[in-house]
This record gives structure tokens, sequence and C-alpha cells, in this order.
């Protein structure tokens, strides 16, 4: 009855101060996936069958384990901790998925040294909520042991990892339950005694789990991080003393930490392609964030550059574009980071020495194609392509420029020419027309485009396109005639279908206007 | 089809062989019809248009200076010494012996002409191509796509544009498709013309804006916009409609054409043009008359041999 009572009720707020756990299916029942200190101290444990946990503790608070929810708000945290340093990965499903990684080689002294960072880290993981448990070590493996196992907040100093984790437990290698069970049996209980026994008989029972666990611990064998977002090429960040507000000063920072990016890229000759710019809001405690207070900015440049005035400029229109809620905080941004997410070569440029006025630079160019897409949209900027097409609006294609576009497009052009007239103003969708002829297939007489009668005073055509069969069924033959009415404009018509018993009377359609 | 042409003179009141006649004109411009009858107390050599070849007396120097002071004066929006956008047929009848560059000039039609209006446009883009390279930019309002459609690249090479040069923007309103038209003149002249297509009208100051950015570069700048009012500081103004094509010797149709109308030219005058574009030498023709159109249906032309 009662388990009924509390799957029926799953909605009832939780007390955090009473034993709760979180249930999943398992081995003979539900059994305990997750539980809280409360509930540890009543003496349940994890992995423990709900109904011996119930036997427990009397007032037992119960609930399904929601993974997807679970992972969901690791990686939220995830990309809160972005704030710390730009490489963060989550614990793979192997060793628990309880918790991160994070990368801060050479980011620490940006907090005022590691213990500094860890405070700070703690300090604001419990003013949000949570309990956090966190270790610095040289190697992932080692962190995760001393974070598990020993004190929270204990820092390996670099290359003592063997002494450290010497007295920590077994599990702190995170071995599979199998091979953990079976070292119990063994008597070995500590890492300790197996750092010193030689490797064979283990590289035997075990295969690769322990000794490739224990090497990764020590240090010996990389162990690869993925990354919740791709690493940038390039990063920077600052941290404010007083929380900013305006767009102005969110340039200037911005300003700032692209000096501090670009001298990078100087050093390698490379140019940014696509940039965050990561604001990382001051939280208060009363409204959760979904975002844990992150605010990204992307630009995406048409060509590489590394001219902070211009990509703060680029972030000028950018902002102005989403206009006033773009940069909506409570509080303000506590820190920023930016990170070069794409970069490409940039070697520097010698402007030929020409005496004539009539050069242009092609920078100013896609300086300025990069201005127009931040302000208008990136989709707002476009260059015309030819496609390899007959039928008239599959004929071509417009593009987002980029640099050596416009010869190549130019010389497309030029060598795909259509045999027939060609409006410069084509109709997004053709338009149906009320048309008379003099004979069936002949060309139109008069015409009613839009509620109004035209007469033609000349025509020229037809041009047959066929649909091109390899696309798709249903266009219908097209006979195109270029006419003229009486006052001189100049439509664009196309017959579609052709006169055949069987088939369905062909209907008329406007597709272009002429100058 | 108005074919008359004035040409502003300047009479020096400190030359020496006008005499007195000539003095009473002091410090005047005085606007003379090339057609009308010469006045009978200006000497002949004032009427230099006519005359056979002769050195250029000192009077005549004096005239081509106050004349170029003159154009200086009186074009303070104009980027300095930069020569017209040559159309061809209609410089003659322009300042500055073509489309002025460095200002805005407007291009409108009514609504039913309004297709006409955007191959005027693209054919002085295609113009501006031929003058300096770079791209041209063409910065349209989504409003004033809305009727007729999107250009289309195909089209666009038939009228003679190099379409690959070509940079389409789209903007949501005019206001940013106006902003756009100045970050393009601004774009420390690189581009080589900036057309735009709204579906308003500019005011005062954005047209002053346009003026002073276009200026910076002497960039080309023709605006077709919509809208009835017709304030605006633009150099010049084009009402463009639609006129019946010419023929080929063949019956089909011939180079398209346009009836052009100045409304509005400073330091020149208005005027109505019939006129053709040829996509290939990438100059406007004057059309000649109706007469020579080709007939719509030649009786016994399609006659057959049984």
């Amino acid at each position: 009855m009662r388990s009924q009572a509390a799957a029926a009720a799953p909605d009832d707020p939780v007390d955090a101060g009473r034993p709760l756990v979180l249930v999943a299916p398992g081995k003979g029942g539900p059994r305990v996936a997750s539980l809280n200190r409360a509930a540890r101290e009543g003496g349940i444990a994890s992995g423990e069958l709900l109904s011996n946990a119930r036997a427990k503790v009397l007032d037992l608070q119960v609930r399904d384990w929601d993974t997807q929810a679970d992972a969901d708000a690791l990686r939220r945290l995830a990309a809160w901790a972005l704030r710390y340093a730009p490489t963060v990965a989550l614990y793979d499903g192997a060793s628990g998925a309880d918790g991160l990684f994070l990368e801060i080689t050479g980011c620490a002294h940006l907090f005022g040294g590691e213990v500094a960072m860890l405070d700070d880290m703690r300090a604001r993981l419990k003013a949000a909520g949570l309990a956090p448990r966190l270790a610095i070590a040289d190697t992932s493996g080692a962190a995760w042991a001393l974070s598990h196992h020993a004190a929270c907040g204990t820092i390996a100093p670099s290359g003592a990892q063997a002494q450290m984790l010497q007295g920590l437990p077994l599990a702190a290698l995170r071995l599979p339950a199998e091979a953990l069970s079976l070292l119990q049996r063994l008597g070995l209980k500590r890492i300790g005694e197996i750092m010193g026994q030689p490797r064979a008989p283990f590289a035997a029972r075990f295969e690769a789990a322990l000794l490739g666990r224990l090497d990764q611990a020590l240090g010996r064998t990389p162990e690869p991080l993925v990354p919740v977002s791709p690493p940038p090429r390039y990063h920077a960040r600052a941290s404010f003393m007083e929380p900013i507000f305006s767009v102005e000063h969110v340039l200037v920072a911005a300003d700032r930490l692209l000096h501090d990016v670009a001298a990078q890229m100087l050093r390698d000759g490379a140019g940014a392609r696509v940039l965050q710019l990561l604001l990382f809001r001051v939280q208060s405690k009363s409204a959760p964030d979904d975002d844990h207070g992150v605010t990204p900015l992307d630009i995406g440049l048409a060509a590489p550059s590394r001219d902070p005035a211009h990509i703060t400029r680029l972030m000028g229109l950018k902002l102005e574009r989403l206009g006033e809620r773009a940069l909506a905080t409570d509080f303000g941004f506590e820190a920023a980071a930016l990170h070069v997410r794409v970069a490409e070569p940039l070697t520097g440029h010698q402007v030929a020495l020409r005496l004539d006025e009539r050069q242009t630079d092609p920078h100013a160019v896609t300086g300025l194609v990069d201005r127009l897409r931040q302000r208008l949209g990136a989709g707002a900027v476009r260059v015309l392509v030819p496609r390899q097409s007959h039928v008239p609006e599959l004929s071509e294609a417009a593009v987002t420029p980029a640099p050596a576009l416009a010869q190549e497009a130019s010389e497309a052009w030029r060598a795909d020419f259509p045999v027939g007239p060609r409006p410069p103003l084509l109709l997004p969708q053709p338009e149906t027309a009320d048309v008379i002829a003099l004979i069936p297939d002949g060309p139109p007489r008069q015409f009613r485009w839009r509620g109004v009668l035209h007469h033609v005073s000349h025509a020229s055509g037809p041009e047959r396109i066929t649909p091109e069969w390899w696309r798709r069924t249903g266009d219908r033959t097209r006979d195109y005639y270029l006419v003229e009415d009486t006052s001189g404009r100049r439509f664009w018509l196309y017959r579609a279908g052709l006169f055949e018993p069987d088939a369905p009377q062909p209907a008329w359609y406007v597709h272009g206007v002429f100058a | 089809m108005l074919q008359r042409r004035f040409q502003p003179r300047f009479v020096s009141p400190r030359s020496s062989a006008g005499g007195d006649e000539v003095g009473e004109a002091q410090g005047v411009l005085e606007v003379l019809g090339s057609r009308s009858p010469p006045l009978p107390q200006t000497p002949a050599r004032v009427a230099h248009t006519a005359g056979p070849a002769q050195a250029p007396s000192e009077k005549e120097q004096h005239i081509a200076r106050l004349r170029a002071a003159l154009v200086k004066l009186e074009s303070c929006h104009t980027a300095r010494g930069a020569t017209g956008l040559s159309l061809g047929d209609l410089d003659a009848h322009l300042p500055g012996g073509g489309l002025p560059v460095g200002v805005l000039n407007e291009v409108t039609a009514d609504y039913a002409h309004r297709p006409a209006a955007y191959g005027f446009t693209f054919a002085l883009m295609a113009r501006g191509q031929m003058r300096r390279p770079g791209p041209i930019v063409l910065v349209m309002s989504r409003r004033a796509l809305i009727d007729f459609g999107h250009p289309y690249g195909h089209g666009l090479a038939q009228l003679g544009l190099d379409v690959g040069d070509l940079i389409l923007v789209e903007a949501g309103k005019d206001v940013d498709a106006l902003w756009a038209i100045e970050e393009a003149l601004r774009a420390s002249g690189s581009v080589a013309f900036v057309a735009g297509a709204i579906s308003g009208s500019v005011d005062l100051t954005t047209a002053r804006r346009l003026n002073l950015a276009a200026a910076s570069a002497a960039t080309p700048l023709v605006l077709l916009r919509g809208g009835k009012e017709d304030a605006g500081p633009a150099a010049t103004r084009w009402r463009i409609a639609t006129a019946p094509a010419a023929r080929d010797p063949h019956g089909g149709f011939g180079r398209w054409r346009w009836q052009a109308r100045l409304e509005r030219c400073r330091n020149g005058r208005p005027g109505l043009w019939n006129i053709e574009w040829c996509h290939v030498a990438h100059r406007f023709h004057l059309a000649e008359g109706v007469a020579d159109r080709a007939p719509l249906a030649q009786p016994g032309r399609s006659r057959r041999a049984g």
C-alpha cells in the first residue's frame, strides 16, 4: 500500500531533510540508485533493494530515477563550469556519469591559485544547493579517485598521485563491479596493494580494466576527455570587479579579450572564423536559471580575421539586432570568456603597390559582408551562383558570399548561358493566369494576371523546357513565351502540359517580369 | 521628345573683345538656347559652339575657368573632381557628362512600371561595373521585393551584368535597408556601385547621410524607391515607364525600351527621352521614333509553297 501511495503521488514536494531515495529497476526488483544524506544516515546503501531500504527507514521518500533529467542537469552544470576552464567533460557512463572533469591547465592562476579556485567553486555550488566533492590532481583518474574517496577539496601535489592513491580503496579506480568483487575475494583492498605487484598475473585475470585504470590514474597512459563543447582553438577570459550591465561595457570587455586572443592567433598566423563570447551572469538564488547563467553570443565571419576592432564592431551590430533582451540580467555579468571555435590560416597580406586608384581591398568587402550579416541576419547577404539545370527556378542558387567565390561565380556565369530570354525578376512561385490564345498551342492573345487584363501585342516563343526526370515526378512540360502587352509591359508566361488525349488540360502561369 | 539642348554660357566682364555690349551682363550667367537665333548685340565669337576651329582665346580660357569654378561652387555635395557615370546618348543632357556619382540618384516609377525601373537600375549597375572594379551591392527591403519577385541571375546576365560580382542584401525594413546602403557606401571605396530598392521614400536627414557617405569615395548610388513624396536632396530623380520594345528584322524582340523622364536634375535640366539599353556596349541609346517598328503581323509573310 505504501509503495502504491508513493507511486501515485510522485509530484509531492520532496523534503530534502528527510530520507529520500531514487529507485531504478534492477535485479530482483527496484533498487536504490541514489540517495540523500538523511537516507545514508538511516543505513541505506546505494544498490540496495527498495524493500530492504523501506525496512530500514520508516518514513522513506521514494522517487523514480529520471536518468534523462539527471543527464540534462549535468550538462547544464558543465556549461556553467565553462567559466573556470574551456574544456569541461562529463564522466562517462562507465564511471557513473555523476560529475565533471575540468581541464584547468593554465586556468587556476586566473582565480588566484588552485586552492582559491576550489574554494570559489565550492562556495558557488553550495549556494546553488549542491553538495560538491572536489579534487585536483595531475590525471583525471586520480582526481576522480580523490574526489570520491578522499576529503573534499583534496589537492594532489604535482607528481604525487602514487602516494595519494596508495591508501584509497580499489573502488577509487573506477572498476567494474565484477572485477571489484573478485579483487575483494582475493583479499586486495587498497590501491597500494596492487601498485607494487607484478603486472602479468593481473593482466591475465582482469584483462585491460584494472591495469588500464591504474595506469590512467598514475598518468602512465593518457586518458582522453570528451568535452561537452569542442575545446576552442584559442580562448581568453576575464572576471570583473563589479558586475557589468550595459552593451558598451560588454563590448569593452570583449575588445580586451579579443586583444588577448589576437596575440595568440598572430603567433600562429591564424584568424578566427567562428567565435563565441560567453557572458556569465551573477546568479540569484531565488530564480534558478535554465542555462546556469551563461549568455552566449555567436559570431561568424565571412573571412578569417584577428582584428579586434572589426570583431567588436560585429558584436555591437549583433547585439543591436538582438535588442534589449539579449543582455537581460537581474544582477549583471560577473565574468566573460571568449572562445575561438574555428580558426583558419591568416597570413599577412601585402597591399599591391599600384599607383592608379583602380584597386580594391578585398578585406574591405569581407568586412562589409560581416557587418551586414551581423546586423541583418546570417541569411541576408547572398551571392547568386548558377546551377546545372534547365528548369528556371532550379538553375541558380543564392549562397553566402565567401572570398574567392566572386571569381568562380563570374566565370561560371559567363560559361553558363541559357538559350532563350530570361527575365531579370523571377516570381518566387509561378502565378496562375487566365489566358486566351487563338490556337490552343499558340502564344497567348490576352491574359488576366492578378486581376488585370493584358492584351498581348507581341509574343515570342515557345521555348520548351521539359522536366528533369531525375528530380521529381509531377512536373509538366513547359512552353515559355515572352509577351509584351499593349502598354509595353513584358512578361514571361508558360503553359504547363501538352495537349494530349488523356492528360489534364494545360494551365498557364506567369513566371517572371521583364524590365 | 525633348531634343533641345541648353548650354550655359558665361560672359566675361573683363574680356577686351566683347566691348560694352558684354559689359551689360556683368557677372550674370546667361542661359541661351543653342537653337535660338543669336542675339544681335552678341558678337559671333561669343557663340563659340558653332565657329570654326580656332586657337582658344584668352576669353575662352577664362570662360572655361569660370565654368569650372561654378561647378565647384554649386555641387557642394558632389565628390570633388569626379566625373559622372557615362550613360551613352544621355550624357549630353546631364551635368558633368553623365550620371552624377557620389550623390544620391533616385529612380521612381508608377506601380505597374516598377519592373522597368528595376531594369533601368540594373542597367545602371551594369554600367557602373564597367567604370570601377569591385563588387556591386544591391540592397532590397523585403516589401520592395514582394510584388515582382527576386533578381534572377540569368536575366541579369542578359542585361549585361556580371552576376558573380553582385552582392544581394535583403533587409527586413526600409530603415535597415538604408542602413545597409550607407554601410556599403562607407566600405572605403571598395564597392563599385551601390543600388537600393525600398518601398517607402527617404527623408531629408537620411538623404543627406547617404550623400555624405557616397561622396567620401565617389561611389555611384542609385535608390529605387516607392513613396509619393518628392522632397529630397537627390541630385537626379528619374521616373521610368516601360515602352514597347524594339523589333528586330525577323519580327522578334530587339532591345528593351524605356521612357525615362528626368524629373529633377541638379545643375541640369529635366527632360524626357525614349531610351534603349544596349547590354553589349553597356550604353543607352536614344530610341528612334515608333515609325520604324516592324509591323505586328505581315500578311503573306508565312506563305508556304505547297
